[in-house]
């Protein structure tokens, strides 16, 4: 059976665009833009990887990643942050990180910046996947 | 006429009785008057078949302690004070001699009483006593050895018993006479002589005062003693103190102020006028400014503040005309001045505010300047959210030629589409930005802006199911505001407030509320949602440049510009935010830091 991906992104576009590539991919793509109670669609779509974008409407990716940590069904769920923000910003990696780090929540799977790279971007969903099938023989599930 | 030496005996024995100018009398040993002078009965009346204690005191009976009792008792003569004698119906005061009268075989028989009315000089030696105590100084009388022989009671309560002590001593505490002593001048000249004394009081404090020295003169002129008036004039000495400290302070102050200070009486004429005031109006150090000169530097309303109800004039952008008839930009402050009510004048501060204004535009400039640096450092967000949607739309197309998928076709030339379409909407927005535009201030209502802005958004917001509506305080004075732009951030506030009510999840009555009031000379703006409201990031970031909460739909530049042209109005831009329950945003313009209006 094939890996559900979920794409969480306020941007129309790129939704569309992700879902289509993860789909040819051989991936089963839904989304959403954020503003949907995220524990009513996790729950019932039971992805096995997340996208999550840092910025969008009203709610930052960064109080979606706190709230999937906390959550005790999701927090194994892998996750790949993906920014358009610079250096510079406090939603670059280098501060989404340091920031985690304080709040004692582990650093997200991977971080991907926007323009994205497709083969780099399948290429971790591909490593992720493939880690947790071994982790998932190890454990016997 | 004496009488004649014959006739003395019978002249003794018939006539010196009456002769003699002070009051006699002769009682019995019962009391009763028997011989009387004239000058008797002028003082006391009739005496006749009268008991003395009757004729002085208007008594029956004797007097307890009576002189003539004691005489008849012991035959010794007797001078006595004797007070509560009624004479023309008054007390007064007698000394009184009381002689025996001795009868041949040496036995008291009968008394003389002789009567000196004292009443006058008792009151003279009373008042004299009452001034000498009570008279509003410190009075002493000096002996030329500067001992102390008498003191007032004033002088007591001051330095205490000092009688018969040397008055540096006893005044002062010194062991030596002073070198400026006051005393010694008056007995080397007879004249009288002032000085500035210092005493120590028996509390040991010092005290200041000024001395007056006077020979006491006897008959012949001669006199051996000063006396000394002493009047405190500490508390004077304090106040002069503080006086000129005050004058001093004052006078420093006012010459070496940065600020230019001036002042006109109440007929307007120029009192004071500091260097720094000189300088500015470029007035020569010497040359005399009249009113019609001041009135004409002034800008207008300024200089007859005093003819005015207003006490205070305060205009914190203004401009005065200098002697060289070149316009300076000014903080001008006038404060009437008021003595026990009455208006004696006009102090005016005044501070040249052309290096202020040139800092402010710099500083504006560069707020500009660095809001388009960080606008272009952050513009690289806005392009990989652009290049990652046209990558979408070149994948989207190119797959579906490729698989022969139509509708894949159709959705990338879309997204294609939008995402030219916004690379123009975001290089306009931006463009205007980085121009920055020069804030055009008119004379507005506050409140017709507000209510514009709700006419313009009233449709979108039925059709969004979002109540809009704009409440306003009554009487909001018009104000200098750049009209199109604060209708430019309240079109931005609103429209945000709608989109949070769209993106809320919840099912209630959403409503968008704009307020206008004033308060306290600040003008308020409020626009107040029941949306989605705003987490900890985003609030976080909504004033920065380029962030956008809206995908496709925002430039990210709405909040920037709005906070932008709140800051050129001198105001200040502050929310409220609850996540899922909504925003406020408040817009807050202090009158008096509004801008200009524009020519």
């Amino acid at each position: 059976m094939s890996n559900k991906i979920l794409i969480i992104d306020d941007e129309p576009d790129i939704r569309i665009y992700l879902e289509a590539v993860l789909e040819d991919s051989g991936y089963v793509a839904c989304s959403t833009d954020g503003e949907q109670p995220l524990t009513d669609i996790i729950g019932q779509e039971k992805p096995d990887l997340i996208l999550l974008d840092i910025m969008m409407p009203y709610k930052s990716g960064l109080s979606v990643y706190r709230l999937l940590r906390s959550n005790p069904f999701f927090c194994t769920v892998p996750v790949v942050m993906i920014s358009g923000m610079d250096y510079q910003s406090d939603f670059s990696e280098l501060k989404i990180l340091t920031r985690l780090e304080a709040e004692k929540l582990p650093h997200p799977d991977a971080f991907l910046e926007k323009p994205l790279n497709i083969p780099a971007l399948l290429q971790i969903i591909e490593t992720l996947f493939k880690k947790r099938g071994q982790q998932d023989v190890v454990s016997g599930n | 006429m004496y009488p004649a030496t014959e006739g003395i005996d019978i002249w003794l024995k018939e006539r010196l009785f009456d002769a003699i100018p002070m009051a006699l009398c002769v009682i019995d040993r019962d009391y009763n008057l028997i011989h009387a002078n004239r000058a008797f009965e002028q003082m006391f009346g009739e005496w006749r078949n009268y008991k003395c204690h009757d004729v002085y005191k208007g008594k029956n009976q004797v007097c307890s302690e009576c002189k003539s009792f004691q005489t008849f008792e012991d035959g010794i003569p007797r001078i006595s004070e004797e007070i509560g004698y009624i004479k023309d119906g008054f007390f007064c005061r007698c000394i009184k001699h009381t002689v025996p009268i001795l009868d041949k075989q040496g036995r008291v028989s009968c008394i003389l009483e002789l009567c000196a009315d004292a009443t006058e000089t008792d009151q003279v030696l009373r008042e004299y006593q009452l001034l000498f105590d009570q008279v509003p100084c410190n009075i002493l009388l000096i002996d030329r050895n500067y001992r102390i022989v008498k003191t007032n009671a004033r002088t007591r309560q001051t330095v205490g018993d000092i009688i018969g002590d040397y008055c540096y001593r006893g005044l002062k505490g010194s062991d030596n006479a002073c070198s400026e002593c006051t005393a010694r001048l008056t007995f080397e000249d007879g004249k009288l002589h002032t000085g500035h004394h210092i005493w120590r009081t028996v509390e040991g404090e010092t005290v200041h005062l000024h001395v007056i020295a006077v020979p006491l003169l006897q008959f012949d002129g001669s006199f051996n003693i000063v006396m000394e008036m002493a009047v405190d004039i500490t508390q004077t000495i304090k106040l002069e103190r503080g006086l000129n400290f005050a004058q001093t302070f004052l006078e420093t102050m006012v010459g070496t102020s940065m600020d230019g200070i001036f002042a006109v009486d109440k007929n307007g004429n120029v009192s004071i006028f500091n260097p720094a005031a000189r300088r500015l109006f470029k007035i020569r150090e010497n040359q005399r400014i009249n009113r019609e000169d001041l009135e004409k530097m002034l800008p207008p309303g300024a200089f007859n503040l005093a003819d005015t109800s207003t006490k205070q004039l305060y205009l914190p952008d203004t401009t005065v005309v200098n002697m060289q008839d070149q316009k300076v930009p000014v903080r001008l402050v006038g404060n009437k001045l008021l003595m026990g009510g009455e208006n004696i004048g006009v102090a005016y501060s005044i501070q040249d505010i052309s290096e202020i204004k040139q800092l402010q535009n710099q500083k504006l400039e560069a707020e500009r300047l660095a809001a388009v640096g960080q606008t272009v450092a952050g513009l690289a967000h806005g392009v990989k959210n652009l290049i990652t949607a046209l990558d979408g739309g070149m994948y989207m197309l190119k797959t579906g030629i490729g698989q022969g998928n139509i509708e894949r076709v159709h959705k990338g030339m879309e997204m294609l589409d939008r995402n030219i379409e916004r690379i123009s909407m975001f290089v306009n927005t931006f463009l205007g930005f980085s121009k920055g535009r020069v804030i055009n201030a008119k004379l507005s209502n506050p409140s017709d802006i507000a209510r514009e802005v709700v006419l313009m958004y009233a449709t979108k917001a039925k059709e969004c199911g979002v109540i809009l509506r704009h409440e306003q305080m009554d009487n909001i004075k018009p104000a200098p505001i750049d009209y199109e732009s604060m209708h430019q951030c309240l079109t931005n506030l609103v429209g945000n407030a709608i989109d949070a009510c769209n993106l809320s999840g919840q099912s209630i009555e959403f409503k968008v509320i704009i307020r206008t009031m004033e308060v306290n000379e600040t003008i308020i703006y409020e626009v107040i949602d029941n949306g989605c409201g705003m987490d900890y990031e985003i609030k976080k970031k909504i004033f920065t440049n380029f962030f956008t909460t809206k995908g496709l739909g925002g430039t990210g530049l709405g909040l920037l510009m709005t906070k932008k042209i709140v800051q050129e109005h001198g105001g200040k831009i502050e929310y409220e935010s609850d996540p899922g329950k909504g925003t406020t945003f408040r817009i807050r313009l202090e009158r008096i830091r509004l801008p200009k209006l524009a020519d």
